[in-house]
């Protein structure tokens, strides 16, 4: 369970002071999909770097399952707790999609290559564990990025605009593979995105607009 | 382990700007290595030399006595000569124990492409060559000739063989093969003193005159007072041609040493600015990491990993390239210097081989702090932002 509570997170914009999030409270259980629906700059991306642990909220707290997580070492948060997943996929093109699963492993300091088969299975792509990710396309691309979100069992998974960059089979196929992972495998997913057509998809819409949660 | 793979693959991403900063580290590894070698080498072989004479003074007709040094220690022909007459005054000086006269000339083989060192020396000559073993005997009379062990296998000689020296035309039998002794002897054709100095048109002329004392206490002394007797050659105490010969060497190696730190530092530059730029250009992919559970120190190592392994290769091909070309670079410099010492110049030494390499890493640790630093310092949400 993670709890937000009345975040607010300010930037400096040159002279000017931009407040990104006034205010946020928001739960998610576990096996709970949420997608946060809002246009650009609503603070989509502010909140899920907060909840993250990748940026630090001026005011609020965020807690998981009743313990403060601010002040905190925050890579080890993000190590035990936090999966990623961003427009961009971010694979390594030197490394083949089976290692770019295991490096999440490598900086917990084991190598579990009987789960990440698993995870392979799971996100469909069995045949595909030795291609470079310039011999993938974009949504299996995608799939091997939640593989790696996976690959250290996180609480919650927080998907940046995942499909982006995807056309809309493939947008669908990843949307149904999130709402497939938060029930079998109890995972909360945070998936922000500015695409209505996403939003029936999950179990809970969030809006945001201009940083307030508006429904 | 892995941490290496991921360093190679990563360093093969960019692979033509890994091998031009691959090749300045080699550049720099090569001269390093070369030197090091050749420091020790070269004053090694030098001191072998020298003690492979048996003599503690040396007189040479006056000129470079330098010059006068390589004829005298690698055979040659020299037009300056010393007569003979002053061998007696010499053996007349109280504490000499052994004087040997020699006289050199060489002749030039077309067919072979090499010097043919001819070198006339008498009795005392094998007295101060303590490691020589002789297949056969000495001279048996004035047409005798004995060969070093170089020789005798090029020219497919034995003992009792006829020798013909084509350019003098004149037969000689071979009564004595001197056993490999690794140093210039193996190559030299020796005959008797006079028997040369009448064939080769240099009566009663020597090119060098060693001496051996009685009490090494006594060289300085001996040298004084031999000069004194004859004031148009140039008499010596051996150690002292290594001490100046030495002294040369290391006013170079200063310079050289110079040389050596500028290649060392550009190519730690070249490997600090290629780490820099792929650490500019991976700013999401360690974001990403960082996102995905990556500590500072995890990227730290990683961008060092690189480093390191880039620094290690231009180390060891740095290293290997030294000694491919070993054999260049030692005709080379043998060719500039003033006197270059017989044996190995370039060779290999498993002590600065570990030690160019630790030195390759060093360099490594050096270039990569910066970048792997700058890399671990980066914040994950801004550097997935970076365009």
């Amino acid at each position: 369970m993670i709890s937000v509570r009345k975040i607010v997170k300010k930037f400096k914009r040159g002279r000017e002071t931009v407040t990104a999030l006034k205010g946020i409270d928001l739960d998610i259980t576990p096996g709970e999909f949420i997608v946060l629906l809002g246009p650009s700059g609503a603070g989509k991306t502010t909140l899920l770097n907060i909840i993250g642990g990748m940026d630090m909220p001026d005011h609020g707290s965020l807690e998981m399952n009743g313990e403060s997580v601010l002040n905190t070492d925050m890579t080890k948060y993000r190590r035990n707790n936090v999966g990623f997943i961003f427009s961009e996929f971010y694979l390594i093109p030197t490394l083949s999609a089976y290692e770019n699963v295991l490096l999440p492993q490598l900086w917990i300091g084991k190598s579990d290559p009987i789960y990440i088969r698993k995870l392979f299975s799971y996100v469909e792509l069995d045949q595909r564990l030795h291609h470079f990710p310039k011999e993938l396309s974009g949504g299996e691309m995608q799939r091997v990025a939640i593989a790696r979100s996976l690959v250290n069992h996180p609480q919650i998974v927080l998907a940046d605009e995942p499909t982006a960059n995807l056309d809309t089979r493939t947008r669908d196929l990843i949307v149904n593979l999130f709402a497939r992972l938060t029930e079998e495998q109890s995972i909360a997913i945070l998936l922000a995105t500015h695409d209505h057509s996403i939003a029936q998809s999950g179990d809970r819409t969030v809006r945001l607009s201009e940083g307030r949660i508006i429904a | 382990m892995i941490w290496f793979r991921l360093a190679i693959k990563n360093i093969l991403r960019r692979k033509t700007r890994s091998l031009v900063t691959l090749l300045g580290m080699t550049a720099a590894i090569t001269v390093l290595y070369s030197l090091l070698e050749f420091q020790h080498n070269y004053q090694a072989n030098m001191q072998e030399d020298i003690a492979g004479l048996g003599a503690q003074i040396m007189v040479v007709p006056k000129g470079c006595p330098y010059e006068a040094a390589t004829i005298a220690l690698h055979g040659g022909k020299w037009p300056r000569y010393i007569k003979e007459d002053y061998l007696t005054k010499i053996r007349e000086t109280p504490g000499i124990d052994q004087v040997a006269g020699i006289i050199m000339d060489a002749i030039f083989d077309q067919e072979k492409s090499r010097n043919m060192i001819y070198v006339g020396i008498d009795a005392e000559y094998p007295e101060l060559r303590a490691n020589w073993q002789l297949q056969g005997t000495w001279f048996t009379d004035d047409s005798s000739i004995i060969v070093g062990s170089t020789v005798a296998k090029e020219e497919n000689l034995r003992v009792g063989e006829k020798y013909f020296l084509k350019e003098k035309n004149r037969k000689f039998t071979v009564s004595g093969i001197i056993e490999r002794t690794n140093t210039q002897d193996d190559g030299f054709y020796f005959l008797p003193r006079k028997t040369m100095q009448q064939v080769f048109d240099l009566e009663d002329k020597l090119v060098v005159i060693l001496v051996k004392v009685t009490d090494v206490g006594d060289v300085d002394d001996l040298t004084i007072a031999l000069r004194e007797k004859e004031r148009d050659l140039n008499i010596f105490p051996l150690t002292e041609l290594v001490a100046n010969i030495t002294g040369i060497i290391q006013n170079t190696r200063v310079f050289i040493f110079a040389v050596v730190l500028v290649a060392v530092f550009t190519a730690t530059m070249g490997i600090l600015n290629t780490i820099l730029m792929t650490v500019f250009e991976r700013f999401n992919e360690i974001g990403m990491m960082k996102a995905l559970g990556a500590s500072r120190l995890d990227i730290f190592k990683l961008i060092w990993a690189e480093t390191i392994v880039l620094a290690v290769i231009g180390g060891i091909s740095g290293i290997a390239l030294a000694l491919i070309g070993a054999r260049i670079v030692s005709t080379f410099v043998s060719a500039v210097l003033p006197y270059a010492p017989s044996g190995v110049l370039i060779g290999f030494s498993p002590g600065y081989i570990i030690l160019s390499l630790l030195f390759s890493i060093g360099v490594g640790l050096l270039a990569g702090f910066y970048p792997a630093y700058m890399a671990s310092s980066v914040k994950p949400m801004v550097a997935i932002r970076t365009e």
